[in-house]
């Protein structure tokens, strides 16, 4: 298949997701970005990514509870499938390899 | 809280731009709930905050398309539209500049396109704009030359004649009103106006002298005043304080001749009245038979004036119309005044455009040189040729479809504005910023620009490609000068032009008037025939109006004038002297001004010689008389002028007058040409149906205006005010059109100033960013920062040196084009020439030093370090 790697955000976005667990759906993960990682996506690019994957069935959404604060519409609540916690690791595995004896070199 | 709402238009477009499903209202949901946790800190910022996000999805759901819908159709266009889309929102300052350049060089094109097509377009003026000529336009005809013509000629349908007059229109609720109208031979007011929308048109038998009087109103005219009523028809309306039936409503639009005519009159004459021959005021139109050329009615009219030479030799010299006489198409005689300046106005808005084009396509050289690698690098992937070739279009497409939008936005104001400027407001029209012809002329001027601004990136990236991936970083920099160089040049060109039309209204503006325009105020006015047909009468009306206007606060002088000097040229009359008495053919002849004593006083003259006319002076037969210096040099060169007799009428040729004073040269007649001999002769003595009031006020002349206006009302209120102005207005007026272009050109020239020196400007920031390194090198080796300066500003100086050079060779082999504008300046005046290339030179100067100071400041050391 073409999708062999992930990009830098794609792999935040999974990784945040997974570590909300069952409570990851969009304002949680930019949330968890922004506490984490110290980034604040911007709407576009953050939901744009979260469509490009489930496309890509990286991750697969259901809908949630329907609240009055929201305008009457489902919280979409957003999970890693398989294949994307499999190229997660893969991706984390090359990185490693590449960083591999650099520790020394970058850690002046 | 859940009070505070996201704005409904920013949610309407949002449902638009989410995918469908699950995850767009997982979204929606998503930014609602944010949007009510930062509304309740402050709903404003969550405004603009929402405001944020809904441009954010928008520009990525564009981009990226990342929605099952569109994902079958990812054809090579639509991904490079979405390379183009993604390239212009990820560079948002550079788009803007290029969008907002480009727009207002189309914006300015389609502007002044939709006022030339809209002016030579104006065909309501003429029902057969081919057929229909204008004959001896500068003349006017008296109603005797007019019958015999119309009888004695061989080559048209139709002659007749007209005469633009005001009348004074009762309406229904009683107030009076000023209406322009026209007194027109019935037959040629049949041939040219378009059938009226209610009623009738004028009839022949409507001309005939005892038969009921008849007018045909405008549509305008009687929507605005009889509420549409088409019971009017049939009816009688007061007109000039006499009764007229209407017989037909007019439809909307100008119809030839008097533009903005709301009153159609059959011109009835009494072959018994005085007048007859003797008064000349109309204008004469004819539609030519099928078979006859402009050369045939042009011999024709001058076979009619042989005719009336041997009819009235007394009047008409052998060969007075040689040199003078001429037949034109109707339209053309109006429009030429028009059409030279309009079609210059093009030809510099082209320019500009393509200043703009060229500036763009420099903007994007630059882009392709910094994305060389990256462009290369594609290619040897293989890209092909044509596909990078393709993308670059597209994104050129894109900017110049963005700029299209912008650029029409903003030229349907331009176009009405432009025609505002121009005093012939009859004429000159904008037509519809989205009529065909303007938008196909707006398209053609952007897929002009679009290849043009193409040019310069393709040519680099097709060369550059040969050379593969070892692309040289200065390849191309040769081509952004070339460019630069282009700007100049053309920038000079009309920097030029505007120059020598600042000099023109420079002059025109100091020609000595021979009065104070300051403070004056001028009332035309058409009192109705039967308030002038004595002198008695005429003279009581004018001594009521003189004094009820003299009594008004603020008012210092009054005066009545026969002709408004700069507006009306007073008619010629031979002079014959008691001391040498001459045949009336070989007469000298001047300009016949009728005026009061109180003429003079407003207009602050003082006699050189003798004294001014006086209220008593209408008691002698025939009057005294006063005379310009011009007449009074030509006749009697060693200053004794005053105290001789003359006879200025041919019908009593010895009937001498006494010349009583000389006065200083006062302009009458065009602003520009020698101020010609004039008399001066009582306006009593022979009333005269137009007449000018001119009111010097101590204040500001525009605040006295309504309350004139009203002053004349009460006097009679059947005397209509044609217009009523300012005389500074009345003067800018006689060089308005000098004015107006001056005006225009020299925006046009700023703006293509600046964009050559924003040309030299991105030329030299990118020079001195591709060149850091080697900045750099010669800094660390010693070279002061002063010199790495002073290097930028040179070449950016000898940029524009060569374009000024070759914008003033151009300049020069093109301003003849200009000539007919001009006034006092020649084409080829060395000022016009050297104050535009300081101004040039001196703009690329501070356009270079910016970058040259970027480059002096550069620290070597960080240079060398960095990559």
């Amino acid at each position: 298949m073409s999708q062999d790697f992930l990009g830098e955000f794609e792999q935040m976005v999974l990784l945040s997701i997974l570590r909300l667990g069952n409570r990851a759906y969009g304002l949680a993960i930019k949330d968890e970005l922004e506490r984490v990682a110290g980034r604040m996506p911007s709407s576009g690019s953050l939901y744009t990514t979260l469509d490009r994957m489930e496309k890509k069935k990286l991750v697969e959404s259901s809908a949630g509870e329907v609240t009055h604060e929201r305008g009457g519409r489902p919280r979409r609540y957003v999970g890693v499938t398989a294949a994307g916690q499999a190229l997660l690791v893969r991706s984390r595995t090359r990185l490693m390899a590449l960083w591999n004896g650099l520790e020394r070199t970058l850690d002046r | 809280m859940s009070g505070h709402r996201p704005p409904r238009w920013l949610d309407w477009i949002l449902n638009w731009a989410v995918p469908m499903g699950l995850s767009g209202q997982g979204t929606l949901g998503d930014l609602a709930e944010e949007f009510g946790r930062r509304a309740s800190v402050s709903p404003f910022r969550a405004r603009f905050w929402y405001a944020r996000q809904t441009v954010s999805i928008v520009a990525y759901r564009i981009t990226s398309g990342s929605d099952s819908k569109s994902s079958a159709t990812n054809s090579d266009i639509v991904m490079d539209l979405r390379w183009s889309f993604r390239s212009i929102f990820r560079h948002p300052g550079f788009s803007f500049g290029v969008v907002a350049v480009l727009g207002l060089g189309l914006a300015a094109n389609a502007a002044v396109f939709s006022v030339v097509d809209g002016t030579l377009r104006n065909t309501v003026w003429w029902s057969e704009p081919d057929a229909t000529v204008a004959i001896w336009p500068d003349n006017q005809f008296s109603f005797g030359q007019l019958d015999l013509y119309a009888d004695e000629q061989s080559v048209y349908d139709v002659v007749g004649g007209y005469v633009e007059l005001a009348f004074a229109l009762r309406t229904p609720d009683g107030e009076s009103e000023s209406v322009n109208g026209v007194s027109i031979t019935p037959t040629l007011f049949r041939e040219l106006a378009v059938q009226p929308s209610l009623g009738r048109a004028l009839a022949d038998d409507d001309a005939f002298v005892g038969v009921e009087p008849v007018v045909v109103i405008g549509e305008a005219l009687w929507r605005r005043s009889f509420g549409a009523d088409s019971a009017i028809l049939g009816s009688r309306i007061n007109v000039g304080g006499a009764p007229v039936t209407v017989v037909g409503i007019q439809g909307t639009g100008g119809m030839a001749p008097g533009g903005r005519a709301q009153l159609w009159f059959p011109l009835v004459v009494d072959p018994r009245d005085d007048d007859f021959w003797k008064a000349r005021s109309y204008t004469l139109v004819g539609v030519l038979q099928e078979s006859a050329t402009l050369n045939n009615a042009f011999d024709d009219l001058m076979a009619f004036t042989e005719r009336l030479s041997q009819l009235f030799p007394m009047f008409f010299p052998r060969g007075f119309a040689n040199g003078l006489a001429s037949v034109t198409r109707a339209d053309h005689a109006q429009r030429s005044m028009i059409s030279t300046p309009l079609m210059l106005l093009l030809a510099g808005t082209a320019l500009l455009m393509l200043v703009t084009a060229l500036n763009v396509g420099n903007l994007l050289l630059g882009r392709a040189i910094d994305r060389r690698k990256e462009l290369a690098l594609r290619t040897s992937l293989g890209a092909g040729r044509g596909r990078i070739v393709r993308q670059l279009l597209v994104e050129g497409f894109v900017l110049t479809t963005l700029a299209v939008g912008l650029g029409l936005a903003m030229g349907s104001f331009g176009g009405q504005w432009i025609a505002g400027l121009f005093v012939e407001e009859a004429v000159v029209t904008s037509s519809s910023i989205l009529s065909p012809t303007v938008l196909v002329f707006s398209f053609l001027v952007s897929a002009l620009a679009w290849l043009v601004l193409n040019g310069a990136p393709i040519a680099h990236f097709l060369r550059t490609q040969r050379s593969g991936i070892n692309v040289k970083p200065d390849s191309g920099a040769g081509m952004q000068r070339f460019l630069v160089t282009v700007q100049a040049a053309l920038a000079t060109l009309l920097l030029v032009s505007a120059t020598l039309l600042v000099a023109t209204v420079d002059n025109l503006r100091e020609i000595p008037l021979g009065f104070d325009t300051r403070g004056l105020v001028t009332l035309e006015l058409s009192p109705p025939e039967d308030r002038v047909e004595s002198v008695p009468k005429a003279r009581d009306l004018y001594e009521r109006l003189v004094a009820s206007v003299q009594s008004l606060p603020g008012v210092e002088a009054v005066g009545l004038t026969g002709w408004l000097p700069l507006r009306a040229l007073a008619p010629a009359t031979p002079i014959n002297l008691q001391a040498a008495p001459v045949d009336p053919r070989e007469a000298v002849s001047a300009a016949m001004q009728m005026v009061d004593p109180g003429f003079f006083e407003t207009y602050e003259v003082k006699p050189s010689a003798g004294r001014l006319l006086r209220s008593d002076d209408r008691a002698m037969v025939p009057s005294a008389v006063v005379i310009n210096q011009t007449l009074a040099e030509m006749l009697w060169p060693d200053g004794s002028a005053v105290g001789q007799m003359i006879a200025i009428d041919p019908h009593a040729w010895n009937t001498w007058a006494p010349i009583v004073g000389v006065i200083p040269d006062i302009r009458s007649g065009e602003i520009t040409g020698p101020i010609g001999p004039a008399l001066y002769v009582s306006l009593a003595e022979s009333p005269s149906r137009d007449v000018t009031l001119v009111v010097r006020t101590a204040g500001a002349p525009a605040s006295l205006i309504p309350m004139l206006r009203r002053t004349v009302r009460e006097v009679d209120p059947l005397v209509p005010i044609r217009a009523i102005s300012e005389m500074n207005d009345v003067v800018r007026a006689a060089y308005a059109t000098s004015w107006v272009m001056m005006g225009l050109l020299t925006v046009l020239a700023v703006l293509a100033t600046a964009l050559g020196a924003i040309g030299i400007y991105a030329v030299l920031a990118h020079h001195v960013a591709l060149n850091k390194k080697e900045i750099g090198v010669r800094m660390a080796l010693g070279a002061q920062p002063g010199m790495v300066v002073r290097g930028v500003v040179r070449s950016g100086l000898v940029l524009a040196g060569i374009g000024i050079l070759i914008g003033c060779v151009g300049a020069a082999m093109s301003m003849r084009f200009i000539e007919t504008l001009l006034f006092e300046v020649s084409a080829l005046a060395p000022a016009a020439f050297i104050a535009p290339a300081i101004a040039l030179a001196a703009a690329a100067a501070l356009a270079a030093w910016l970058p040259a100071t970027r480059a002096g400041r550069l620290p070597p050391a960080d240079v060398l370090r960095s990559d």
